[in-house]
């Protein structure tokens, strides 16, 4: 393990930017911190000093131009592969791609745009020195278990960062820091513990959302449809292609859609299989804890907790889900 | 004040007045209260009434039939949604039972937790409270106890002029057209908004500054009087652009030109016709 | 290769089947994306209209027919619209082939019965054209097709065909003053004809409505769910299990469907 004072932090993303681009938390001083690459002399938000967005706005983009047609052709849009380190997103969020891996990396046809920028992304993933209220890691996972996904976990004891180098990649890029005692170690360990609630049992979980529960009616009653939970969220992924008309040609792009909204399963014909607010509230809450377990083994909400804190209407996520079930 | 809350809301479903009652509960932390549907006494119980009740709960009433008898709490602002949504039909004044709270302001959930504190000040305030243009209840059969404003009010925020195509334009890049403010406006209840039309296709979905830029605008024109500055499509908003401050500005126009201000009146603004009405563009000079 | 990126046909042949469907008949441009290009009955497609969008079709040839591919639409949205006004000559995206298809190979050796209504004669083209073309295979081929009116009814021109090697029923709700066949529902010729069940597979495509009491009848007649077929429609974009829309508990009807049996629908939530 490795030791960063906190003051030594834009240095290091100096040294870090000569051979990778750097995408971390900044805000521009009004706004919650968005993840952007980042510019020369701009200092990224990892003291948990702000409420930060979701990477996914990095790993997904709001708005990508898949192809454009010109004279007759197709012209792929598809972004060149280059050297990433994204630093300063949670633990859970470096959990969340590898859900994300699950659905655009498996199968016979993978998503090229987004392996674009996750093929070469050294993942630096923070644990914050203070837990927010609406956190709740330990209650989709094991904790533990998401270092893996990491090339660094960095550790936030206050006025410096434990980094654990979790790959090889992670050990090289971290190799010019000091070296981390067995106390540092040890307050490390600590941290991490406070977000570990124990074993997860999924199918307990599963088995407990049943589909057809009257609860969900009440649940869904005070719902907006907004649909932040999902916008928020940084394992959602869920998307629309579109054309626009442009100069010369057309364009096909696509940006983010959620579950939330009436147009997502409607149809040409006017039907929608879900026409209300309760199967939608319902759709999301079950395809993160029952769906997505049973087609890839993993919960699909990583606990971060934003959707608790964004939701207008309060509804929180951990309330339906229910008490923490351990084996 | 949560306990007189609680018994005038026991009262109304008791005597019939109502068959429910929509307030605020306690939400998962201090500073987060969640909108509670209240249909028996018990119920009445998990009521609440604090500086973190910052939902704007007009929002349901479209969500019900009209002749349902509701019984609505509202701070001043949200009674004068409420008024918006009775000035233009969609709900019935003889139905809705409305229990006014008087409000000094009411604190943004994100800003507490990022502050660490509940404690209603500038700091932890909903930027709208800042901006508050009601005293008391417009519309209320009932008015709970008293309040003093403590916040500092807020001056101009708009840019300057010269740089409000710039100021926007960076907000407007942000926005992912996810249409959360749509959605909370307790005043947008189009059953198809235009935004959502494929045929004609009024804007994009695609979110550039200038497609967005379209919606926004459109949206804060349909709002023209009727956008009574409650903050919460601000307040929602998943990027956090403030787009409260360009239904302030309409604000301003509508009370300059019209001396109108939304919710304050029997008739919609765009509903009425006086001959003094300001008509540059519809007669030529 | 970029699963995004359609290949570019061009429309061939445009065949005028009911006032508001028309069948797509289309080449691809490209050589190698004709050479390479494979698919089985039941598959589908997503066809660009650069510009306006994408729509999900079934393949409503059968991989039999070489060298072209088709497609019927029924006018209702944008893109079809759009389709619509597409003249013979006009270039379109394709991506294709999705999903997965009717397993044509555990079916030989059996007989088989398609009850389809309207536009649901679409997917069932595919496999009854593919079938017929390998009559060896099967054993008993019955066919009741039905719609609205007489002028409803698509692919008039192949029941000709059709008929060399199966049995074809049609009925209509409401006849017309030239129609001398048979009016009433499709459900209910079902029950009048009542075929064996008896290793037997059935195949049924249409409105949800005639869906229903096909089932129904299938059901009377001692079909086991999982010898009954459908293909499952949900609204799609990308078609290859990623944008999350057609999510029907963990089955993505792109990817997992569109061709489910009604064993396998009975373990879904019940929201299509």
């Amino acid at each position: 393990m490795k030791l960063l004072p906190k003051s030594g932090v834009a240095g290091f993303i100096k040294e870090l930017s000569k051979t990778r681009e750097v995408v971390a938390p900044v805000s521009d001083g009004e706004s919650y911190a968005v993840f952007k690459s980042v510019a020369p002399g701009e200092t990224p938000i990892i003291d948990g000093s702000r409420f930060i967005l979701s990477p996914r706005s990095w790993f997904m983009p709001g708005y990508e131009v898949l192809f454009e047609t010109k004279d007759g052709e197709i012209v792929d849009k598809t972004p060149e592969t280059k050297a990433y380190a994204t630093i300063g997103l949670y633990l859970a969020d470096a959990h969340a791609l590898e859900v994300f891996d699950r659905v655009f990396l498996d199968g016979d046809k993978p998503d090229p745009y987004y392996n674009a920028r996750r093929a070469d992304n050294a993942i630096f993933a923070l644990v914050p020195a203070k837990k927010r209220w609406s956190v709740f890691w330990g209650m989709t996972g094991n904790v533990c278990d998401w270092k893996k996904a990491c090339d660094v976990v960095m550790y936030d004891l206050g006025s410096e960062f434990v980094m654990e180098p979790m790959t090889d990649r992670g050990a090289e890029l971290t190799k010019s820091l000091a070296d981390a005692d067995d106390s540092k170690k040890a307050a490390a360990d600590a941290l991490l513990a406070r977000y570990d609630e124990g074993e997860v049992d999924v199918k307990a979980i599963g088995e407990r959302l049943m589909w057809d529960n009257p609860k969900w009616e009440e649940v869904s009653r005070k719902c907006v449809a907004c649909g932040v939970c999902t916008y928020g969220c940084p394992s959602c992924s869920c998307f629309d292609m579109r054309d626009d008309l442009k100069c010369g040609g057309a364009e096909r792009y696509r940006c983010l859609d959620s579950c939330q909204h009436a147009d997502f399963t409607l149809m040409g014909s006017g039907y929608n299989p879900r026409p209300g607010r309760m199967p939608r509230t319902r759709q999301r809450l079950l395809h993160k804890f029952k769906y997505q377990p049973e087609q890839f083994g993993m919960i699909g909400c990583v606990g971060c907790g934003r959707c608790v804190e964004l939701c207008p209407v309060g509804i929180d996520i951990r309330k339906i889900v229910g008490g923490k079930e351990t084996k | 004040m949560t306990d007189k809350l609680r018994e005038e809301a026991k009262r109304v479903l008791r005597e019939g007045i109502a068959e429910m009652v929509i307030g605020w509960a306690e939400g998962s932390a201090e500073f987060k209260t969640t909108p509670f549907f209240a249909f028996t006494e018990e119920d009445c119980d998990r009521l609440v009434w604090n500086t973190a009740c910052v939902n704007n709960l007009a929002k349901y009433l479209t969500d019900y039939p009209k002749e349902k008898k509701i019984a609505l709490c509202v701070k001043p602002c949200d009674s004068a949604s409420v008024n918006v949504l009775i000035a233009e039909n969609k709900v019935l004044r003889e139905n809705i039972y409305v229990i006014g709270l008087a409000c000094g302001g009411v604190i943004d959930p994100i800003k507490a937790a990022d502050a660490g504190t509940c404690e209603l000040s500038d700091a932890t305030a909903k930027y709208a409270c800042l901006h508050c243009v009601h005293d008391k209840p417009e519309v209320a059969d009932i008015v709970l106890g008293e309040a003093e404003r403590k916040l500092t009010p807020a001056g101009e925020d708009m840019p300057p002029f010269e740089e409000r195509r710039k100021y926007w334009e960076k907000e407007f890049d942000k926005c992912v057209r996810c249409y959360a403010c749509r959605q909370v406006c307790p005043n947008c209840y189009c059953e198809q908004c235009f935004a959502d039309r494929t045929d004609p296709k009024w804007t994009s979905r695609k979110p550039t500054a200038g497609e967005s830029w379209m919606f926004h605008a459109v949206r804060v024109m349909h709002m023209a009087g009727r956008c009574v500055g409650c903050g919460e499509c601000e307040r929602v908003c998943p990027k956090s652009i403030p787009v409260e401050k360009l239904s302030r500005e309409m604000a301003k126009y509508v009370k300059d030109i019209y001396d109108y201000t939304a919710g304050m009146g029997e008739k919609p603004l765009l509903g009425t016709y006086k001959d003094e009405d300001y008509d540059a563009g519809v007669h030529e000079e | 290769m970029n699963p995004y990126k359609p290949m570019l046909a061009k429309i061939e042949k445009i065949t005028v089947e009911t006032p508001d469907t028309k069948t797509f008949k289309v080449v691809f441009t490209d050589p190698e994306d004709a050479a390479n290009f494979d698919y089985k009955p039941g598959q589908f497609q997503q066809v660009s209209v650069f510009g306006v969008g994408e729509c999900t079709f079934c393949l409503t040839s059968s991989p039999t027919m070489k060298g072209y591919i088709e497609f019927s639409a029924k006018k209702v949205g944008v893109v079809t619209s759009a389709l619509h006004e597409a003249e013979e000559g006009d270039i379109i995206g394709i991506r294709a082939p999705l999903g997965n298809h009717f397993p044509t190979d555990e079916w030989k050796g059996k007989n088989l019965l398609f009850a389809g209504g309207g536009i649901g004669m679409a997917p069932m083209r595919s496999v009854l054209n593919y079938c017929l073309a390998h009559k060896e295979d099967y054993g008993k081929i019955t066919v009741i097709y039905g719609s609205r009116t007489p002028a409803d009814l698509s692919y008039k021109y192949e029941y000709d065909e059709w008929r060399k090697g199966a049995d074809v029923y049609l009925t209509v709700d409401a006849g017309d003053d030239s129609w001398t066949g048979r009016v009433g529902h499709v459900p209910g010729y079902l029950k009048e004809l009542a075929p064996s069940s008896e290793n037997t597979v059935a195949v049924t495509c249409g409105p949800p409505i005639m869906i229903k009491f096909v089932l129904q009848e299938l059901k009377a007649l001692g079909f086991e769910d999982e010898n009954i077929y459908t293909t499952l429609e949900m609204k799609m974009k990308c078609g290859i299990g990623k944008c999350g829309r057609c999510n029907i508990g963990s089955k993505f009807v792109c990817v997992d469907g569109p061709v489910f049996n009604y064993k396998e629908i009975a373990d879904l939530p019940q929201e299509f």
